[in-house]
């Protein structure tokens, strides 16, 4: 796991998708031991993320020791809850630029699904790099809750809405459900 | 005093427990989340009000806790009886309209008596949502009194 100690401001944007065909082959287990078609895939494994800080915003040194301390938690939901905290724009912006990323880079490995889907949709609030690309690989990862909020996560772009296309033929009907609704919602 | 159960576990709570001392209200917390994803997917609970000796149940009271920062909210609806509702409301619900943070939705009350209380959980679109209520029954001198939970439906 590589990170960034010390992210400066407009220091620029860094990801290292390090190896989408070794990540793909990196099978994990599934936590939750359902049947599910497709094999075990952690799609954000292997993803490296770079966050900045915001130059106007001072940071919240509670807040942020707050948000640390959930994350470091064993109890899952206590590290959602610290994502999920993250996730909110006005607290965001004031929590350090350092343990944004810690968190958040952590949170992509957590072997809970439902925390690296509640990273996907903090990180897509953040000022961190290449939203985008790792969004499009959250796509095809194996869990029903990381590609809809992959798909939550999605904007209006041009990317965007050729993302929520391809996932109009996802094979979990509530992932194409969500697609539908959010392509809708953009053409208002 | 906090018990947090899994789904289709049942939680009970007996009074007579030494808590009027430390001035602590006893909290059911039932946890669940949205297991299909669907926005059209609804859990179901039971709650179960009676005398545990502390007094005769008078009403529930109930809020929920969207867990999961998205762009679905998750709802309550508590409901009891079919009359007379005009004057005790048979049915009430309550939105927790703000995800990223630890706060629940406005509490909300149904006055129905003793007996078996409906809690519908549902959430406003697709996403596998994280929940957590917290439902208790109350005497008419709102203490608080027997109550248990029961998962009848995860969706």
């Amino acid at each position: 796991m590589r990170i960034f100690k010390k992210p400066e401001m407009g220091l620029p944007i860094l990801i290292m998708i390090s190896s989408f065909a070794a990540a793909a082959s990196n099978v994990v287990a599934d936590e939750t031991g359902n049947a599910n078609s497709r094999p075990a895939f952690n799609s954000l494994e292997s993803l490296q993320i770079s966050c900045s800080a915001n130059e106007n915003q001072e940071s919240n040194r509670e807040l942020s020791a707050r948000i640390l301390n959930l994350a470091s938690s064993n109890n899952p939901l206590d590290r959602l809850g610290a994502l999920s905290q993250l996730a909110g724009k006005s607290s965001a912006t004031s929590v350090d630029a350092n343990v944004t990323q810690r968190v958040l880079q952590a949170a992509l490995r957590d072997p809970d699904s439902n925390v690296r889907a509640q990273a996907l949709y903090a990180l897509s609030q953040q000022n961190c790099a290449d939203v985008p690309l790792i969004l499009e690989q959250a796509l095809q990862d194996s869990e029903l809750s990381v590609r809809l909020m992959a798909v939550d996560s999605l904007t209006a772009d041009e990317n965007g809405t050729s993302l929520l296309e391809q996932a109009l033929n996802d094979e979990e009907q509530a992932v194409r459900e969500l697609a539908a609704f959010k392509l809708e919602s953009l053409s208002k | 005093m906090k018990f947090s159960g899994l789904k289709n576990s049942v939680i009970t709570v007996l009074g007579g427990l030494m808590i009027s001392q430390a001035g602590v209200a006893l909290a059911h917390n039932q946890g669940g989340s949205f297991t299909t994803g669907l926005a059209a997917g609804v859990d179901f609970y039971q709650v179960s009000c009676f005398d545990d000796g502390t007094g005769v149940p008078s009403y529930v009271e109930a809020q929920v806790k969207d867990m999961t920062a998205n762009t679905s909210k998750v709802s309550i609806v508590l409901q009891k009886g079919t009359t007379p509702c005009t004057t005790n409301k048979c049915a009430q619900s309550s939105t927790d309209t703000t995800d990223t943070d630890a706060a629940y939705s406005p509490l909300v009350r149904v006055t129905q008596g003793t007996g078996v209380y409906n809690l519908f959980v549902s959430h406003s679109a697709a996403g596998t949502d994280s929940y957590d209520v917290q439902v208790h029954c109350k005497t008419a001198s709102n203490a608080h009194t027997g109550t248990t939970v029961s998962s009848k439906q995860q969706q």
